[in-house]
C-alpha cells in the first residue's frame, strides 16, 4: 500500500482521535437528552453506547474519500449539533 | 462433567457437518459420499440443528446468561478442533463424527 | 486517500493492530493469566494450606476474623471479613483500612483463627492487575492510555471483519506449511473462531473505563463541583456511606446478625461481612450474600446498625435493567462466574486472542520481507524493528513471566521488598530479552529465545521441587490440583516452545540468509 506523503495521514489521525472524540461527546449529549428514561439512566445507557459512536467517527475519518471530506464530515455535524447541545446544557439536561 | 462432554460432542458433530457441507472441505470425503452432499442446504441444516441442540442443552442446564457463554465457548473449541483435523488428518473426520454420534448416544443411554 | 473503502479499512486494520500490538499482546497474556489468578496466587505462596471451601462454619469464621481485626486494627475505619467460598475466594480473609489511608490484610487459618504467614509476594493478582494498571506508571496516565489502546483493538477487530472477504468460506480453512499463506490462515482462524469472545472482551473493557474517559458528557448533565458525585449517588444508591459520629460505642454481637442472614438466605450463604466505623456510634454492619450464579455477580445485602444490631435495610440482588447491562458486560469480561470447564474455554479464547495478535505481528513482517529493496531503506529498517520487537515480546514476555515465577521460588524469603522485586525481575528479564533480540541475527534470535523459553518453563517444576515440598511427587498423589495443575501446565508450555524451536530449526526453506534481506549495521 503506497501512501503518498504523510501529512494527509497525520491530518486524518488527528481528525479521528480528537475530532471524533469531540463529535462523540456532542452526539452522546443529544442522545441522552432524547432518551425517555431519567437523566441518570439515560446518561448511563449512552455512556455504554458512546464507544460505538466513537468507533464510527474513526472509521469515517479514514474512509472519507479526501482529507477535506474527512474533516467536513466531522465538523458539519458538530456545528449542527452545537446549538442543541448548548441549549441542553443550559437547561440542565432533560 | 458428562453434560459438558455431551455439549462438546454435539457441537463437534454440528461443526463437522457444517464444514463438510462446504465445497472446499467436502473434497476430503470419499467420492461416493461427497456426491450425495449435493443437497448442501439440507446438510448444513443438519449441522445447524446439532448446534441448536447444543445451545438448548447449555441454556436448559445453566440458565440464559451462562448458557449462551458456555455455548459460544464450545463453538470455538469445536470449530478449532474441526479446522485442525481438516488440515492434518482430514480422512479421520467422518470416522470421528460417527464415533462422536455413538459416544453421544451412549451418554444418554447410560 | 485509498481507492476503495476496503483498501482504507485494510490500511486502518494494519496500523491500528501494529502500532500498539506489543502492548496489546502484553494485555492479552496478563489478562489470560488472570483467569487463573487465585491459582497462581496459591502456587506463589506455598506456605498456604490447600483451600477448604466446602464445610465452613460461618459464625466461627466471622468471630475469628473479628478477633483478629480487634487485635490488629482496633482504630480502623473499615473492617472487612471475606469467608472462603470458591476458587475466587479460597481463604478466610480480613482486611482493614484507616482514615489515614493505611491498609492491611491477613489470611486466617480456618481452624485456629491465627494469621497464616507466607512469603511476601503479590502473586497472580499482580500479574493480572498489570493487565490494566501496567506497572511503574501513575494510574491517571494508565487509565487513559489503556482505554486508548483498547480503542485501537476495537478498531482493529471491526476493520478486520470488514476487510475479510469470504469470512464464512474461510471459517475452517487452515493450510499449514505454505509460508505467508499459513500465517494469514492462522491469524484468521484465531480471530474468527473466537470472535464473539474478542468482541465481548474488547467492548466490555471499554465499558470498564467509561466513567473515566467520557467526562465531558457526564459534566454536561452533572456539572459543578460535586456533579460527578451526585451522578454516582444517583445510579449507585447503595454505595452512599454514613459519616462517622466520633462517639465511641461498642460493636454489637455479630452472631445474631448472621442468624438473621441465614433466615433470609438459607445456610452457608454469607459471602462477606463489612463493618464501617467499628467502635463508633454510627457503626454499620453490612452482610453480603454469596455472588449470584451467572455473569451478574450481584448479591443481596443486609445492612444493620452496628451498635444496636437492628436491621436497617435490605438490598436485593436485582438492579435496574441499565445497571444489569453493565454488570453483565463486566461479569462476562472477568469470568468470575465460570466453573472449571467454562474457565478452560475462557482460557482457550484468551489464548486464541493472544495468538491472534502474535500471528498478526508476524504476518506483517512476512508480507513485507519479499518487498525489501535498496530503494526503500525506511521499510527495511521498519521491518527489522518490528521483527526484533516480535522476538523480544512474543517469546520474551513469556520468558519474563517464567522469570517472575522463578524469582518467587529463589529470592530470599527474608529479603526486604521481596514482592516488588519479583516484579522487577520480570521486567528486567523482559528488557534483557528485548536487548538480546536487538543484537542477535534474526533467525538465531528466534531460536535462542524459543530455547530459553522452553528451558525456563520445563525447569520450573524442578525449581519448585528443590525449594518447596509441594512438588509433583506430593501434589499429584494428594490430589492438589492447584499445584499439580500449575507444574503440569509449565511442562506443557515448555514442550510447546521446544516443539516450535525444533520446527523452526528443521525448516530448511528458511535460512539465515533469506530471513531478512537487510541487517542493521
Amino acid at each position: 500500500m503506497v501512501i503518498k506523503g504523510s501529512l494527509p495521514i497525520l491530518s486524518r489521525i488527528i481528525a479521528a482521535i480528537f475530532g471524533g472524540y469531540l463529535l462523540t461527546q456532542l452526539i452522546s449529549i443529544v442522545i441522552v437528552a432524547a432518551l425517555p428514561a431519567s437523566r441518570g439512566e439515560s446518561l448511563f445507557i449512552t455512556l455504554m453506547l458512546s464507544f460505538t459512536v466513537y468507533a464510527l467517527t474513526i472509521l469515517w475519518a479514514f474512509a472519507a474519500r479526501s482529507v477535506l471530506w474527512c474533516w467536513l464530515g466531522l465538523l458539519i455535524p458538530a456545528i449542527v449539533l452545537a446549538l442543541p447541545v448548548w441549549l441542553i446544557i443550559q437547561t440542565g439536561g432533560i | 462433567m458428562i453434560l459438558n462432554l455431551q455439549i462438546f460432542l454435539t457441537t463437534f458433530i454440528g461443526m463437522s457437518i457444517l464444514a463438510l457441507s462446504m465445497r472446499r472441505h467436502a473434497q476430503h470425503l470419499p467420492s461416493k459420499i461427497s456426491q450425495r452432499l449435493n443437497h448442501r442446504r439440507l446438510v448444513s441444516l443438519a449441522g445447524w440443528t446439532a448446534l441448536s441442540m447444543a445451545l438448548y442443552l447449555c441454556i436448559a442446564h445453566h440458565g440464559i446468561s451462562t448458557g449462551w457463554v458456555l455455548w459460544f465457548g464450545h463453538l470455538t473449541a469445536a470449530a478449532l478442533s474441526v479446522a485442525f483435523l481438516l488440515s492434518y488428518q482430514a480422512k479421520l473426520i467422518m470416522r470421528l463424527v460417527i464415533m462422536a454420534i455413538l459416544a453421544l448416544s451412549m451418554t444418554y443411554i447410560i | 486517500m485509498k481507492e476503495t473503502f476496503r483498501q482504507s479499512m485494510a490500511w486502518l486494520h494494519t496500523w491500528s493492530g501494529l502500532v500498539l500490538g506489543w502492548l496489546l499482546y502484553f494485555m492479552f497474556v496478563t489478562g489470560t493469566a488472570g483467569y487463573l489468578d487465585t491459582e497462581i496466587d496459591r502456587w506463589m505462596q506455598p506456605e498456604l494450606p490447600v483451600a477448604e471451601t466446602s464445610s465452613v462454619d460461618e459464625q466461627q469464621a466471622v468471630q475469628s476474623g473479628l478477633s483478629r481485626l480487634n487485635q490488629k486494627a482496633p482504630d480502623a475505619d473499615r473492617w472487612f471479613i471475606a469467608l472462603p467460598q470458591d476458587r475466587n475466594n479460597p481463604y478466610l480473609l480480613t482486611f482493614w483500612s484507616g482514615a489515614d489511608g493505611n491498609t492491611g490484610n491477613n489470611v486466617l487459618d480456618m481452624a485456629s483463627g491465627e494469621p497464616l504467614t507466607t512469603r511476601d509476594s503479590h502473586g497472580g493478582q499482580l500479574l493480572y492487575q498489570m493487565h490494566w494498571k501496567l506497572h511503574y506508571l501513575p494510574r491517571i496516565f494508565t487509565n487513559w492510555f489503556i482505554t486508548f489502546v483498547t480503542m485501537f483493538m476495537f478498531i482493529a477487530i471491526i476493520t478486520g471483519i470488514i476487510i475479510h472477504k469470504n469470512i464464512f468460506k474461510d471459517f475452517f480453512t487452515f493450510r499449514p506449511a505454505k509460508g505467508q499463506r499459513s500465517w494469514l490462515d492462522a491469524h484468521n482462524l484465531m480471530s474468527v473462531l473466537s470472535l464473539p469472545f474478542q468482541l465481548m472482551i474488547t467492548y466490555s473493557g471499554l465499558i470498564f473505563m467509561m466513567f473515566i474517559v467520557m467526562p465531558v458528557m457526564i459534566a454536561a448533565f452533572y456539572g459543578g463541583d460535586n456533579g460527578r458525585d451526585k451522578f454516582f449517588e444517583e445510579i449507585f444508591p447503595d454505595s452512599v456511606q454514613i459519616e462517622k459520629a466520633d462517639q465511641p460505642a461498642s460493636l454489637t454481637a455479630l452472631n445474631p446478625l448472621l442468624t438473621t442472614a441465614e433466615s433470609h438466605w438459607g445456610e452457608n450463604a454469607v459471602g462477606y461481612v463489612e463493618i464501617n466505623h467499628p467502635g463508633d456510634a454510627h457503626a454499620r454492619v453490612t452482610i453480603s450474600g454469596k455472588a449470584g450464579q451467572g455473569p451478574i455477580r450481584n448479591s443481596p445485602k443486609l445492612i444493620f446498625d452496628g451498635v444496636s444490631g437492628e436491621l436497617l435495610d435490605e438490598i436485593p440482588a436485582k438492579t435496574s435493567a441499565t445497571r444489569a447491562t453493565r454488570d453483565v458486560f463486566l461479569g462476562l469480561h472477568e469470568g468470575l462466574f465460570a466453573g472449571p470447564f467454562l474457565r478452560v474455554l475462557y482460557l482457550l479464547s484468551g489464548l486464541m486472542g493472544t495468538l491472534m495478535i502474535a500471528t498478526g505481528l508476524i504476518l506483517w513482517t512476512r508480507k513485507r520481507r519479499p518487498r525489501l529493496d535498496k530503494k526503500r531503506p525506511g521499510l527495511a529498517k521498519g521491518v527489522d524493528l518490528v521483527e526484533r520487537l516480535n522476538i523480544g515480546t512474543i517469546i520474551g514476555l513469556p520468558i519474563a513471566i517464567g522469570a517472575y515465577f522463578w524469582a518467587n521460588r529463589l529470592l530470599p524469603l527474608e529479603m526486604a521488598g521481596r514482592a516488588e522485586w519479583e516484579a522487577h525481575v520480570m521486567f528486567i528479564v523482559w528488557l534483557l530479552m528485548l536487548m538480546h533480540a536487538a543484537l542477535r541475527p534474526l533467525r538465531r534470535g528466534w531460536l535462542e529465545q524459543l530455547s530459553v523459553a522452553s528451558g525456563v518453563f520445563l525447569l520450573l517444576p524442578v525449581v519448585n521441587a528443590l525449594t518447596t515440598d509441594r512438588h509433583l511427587g506430593q501434589s499429584l498423589p494428594a490430589g492438589d490440583w492447584v499445584f499439580a495443575g500449575f507444574d503440569l501446565s509449565m511442562l506443557v508450555l515448555g514442550f510447546v516452545f521446544m516443539a516450535i524451536a525444533i520446527k523452526l530449526k528443521n525448516n530448511k526453506t528458511i535460512t539465515a540468509k533469506n530471513f531478512s534481506r537487510h541487517k542493521l549495521a
